[in-house]
């Protein structure tokens, strides 16, 4: 798929870019930081024009944040319904909707160009948990701005070694990924141990120590 | 060094699920550190020039990275008058040929045409 999507890429341009990068962001496998690369090399050669190439990625990825957002916005009364029955899970997904709404800016930029694997997932986890529309938009702009800038400009950039390039970009965005998700079941992992040292405590029994 | 053990042993006993994704995600982190590695190797090792020339590409395309005018390309390709967006795996459709033909023309051409790198990358 991604041979045909390059092929026609010189005769669609920004307009096949701004198709790519929505799909992308509702987790759709869609090449799209691979056709970015190529779009800023066909725009140092005189094929596409660099500013039309940037605006159309630009405006996909925005338009397939805001579609991921409000689809998980469907899904908020199923999360409060999981909220309400009470429990240590539920106390758990308060405790994490609470937080994404309060430093979920932060998910949303990051998850944008750092780690954009995990992107279609925050926009639908933030839509779920109620963030609030204005922190997600600027996160995303800011988020997807950075992205097009980095990997247009790659491209544009070192446009004659796109073949060297992309294994390596591609490689490394997936350890940033797989990095990111370790880190966050770690966590859950540390606080669901903590949750079993304070159980054993309060039942008088010898808490198991992770130290 | 037992009592971490023993703390493992009651997530695994009542998280399964949520340990069995970390193992998953941290093997995943390690497949991926390994491929970085190669690629970062394959980077540094790079012959000085350019990438190979892949199908996708446009004359243009070409011409740019081999620092080569697109005019001197098309006509090597014997494509005098093309459409300067056409990739060449359209190009060699339109002359009825398998595009490797038309790339392996190509790189004759360039092997003899492109001008010289100062010196091979990495050095």
């Amino acid at each position: 798929m991604t041979e045909t999507l390059l092929t026609i890429l010189p005769d669609y341009g920004a307009y096949l870019l701004l198709l790519v990068t929505l799909l992308s962001c509702l987790a759709m496998p869609i090449p799209a930081s691979v056709m970015m690369i190529a779009a800023g090399g066909f725009a140092m050669a005189g094929d596409l024009t660099l500013w039309h190439v940037a605006l159309g990625a630009l405006v996909g990825a925005i338009l397939g944040d805001q579609l991921g957002f409000h689809i998980g916005r469907l899904g908020t009364g199923h999360v409060e319904r999981m909220e309400a029955k009470g429990g240590k899970q539920a106390y758990a997904l308060r405790k994490a909707t609470e937080f994404t709404r309060q430093r979920g800016i932060w998910a949303v930029f990051f998850s944008r160009w750092l780690v954009s694997p995990l992107g279609p997932y925050v926009n639908f986890t933030a839509g779920a948990a109620k963030m609030g529309w204005i922190a997600f938009t600027l996160g995303s702009i800011a988020g997807e701005a950075a992205w097009v800038a980095i990997y247009v400009g790659m491209g544009a950039g070192a446009m004659d070694q796109v073949a060297y390039l992309w294994p390596l970009v591609r490689d490394g965005i997936g350890f940033n990924a797989a990095v990111a998700v370790a880190v966050l079941l770690g966590l859950r992992l540390w606080h669901l141990h903590r949750a079993h040292q304070k159980q054993a405590a309060s039942k008088g029994e010898n808490p198991v120590k992770a130290e | 060094m037992a009592k971490p053990l023993a703390a493992l042993h009651r997530l695994w006993v009542h998280h399964k699920p949520t340990v069995i994704m970390m193992v998953a995600a941290i093997a995943a982190a390690v497949f991926f550190a390994v491929q970085v590695n190669d690629r970062g190797r394959d980077w540094r090792d790079r012959p000085a020039e350019a990438a190979p020339i892949e199908p996708w590409m446009t004359v243009r395309f070409v011409a740019r990275s081999y620092l080569v005018r697109p005019a001197l390309i098309s006509d090597a390709i014997g494509a005098e008058k093309i459409r300067w967006k056409l990739s060449l795996e359209e190009l060699a459709a339109l002359q009825g040929r398998p595009v490797d033909d038309l790339i392996a023309d190509l790189e004759a051409f360039l092997a003899e045409h492109r001008p010289p790198r100062h010196e091979p990358r990495g050095q």
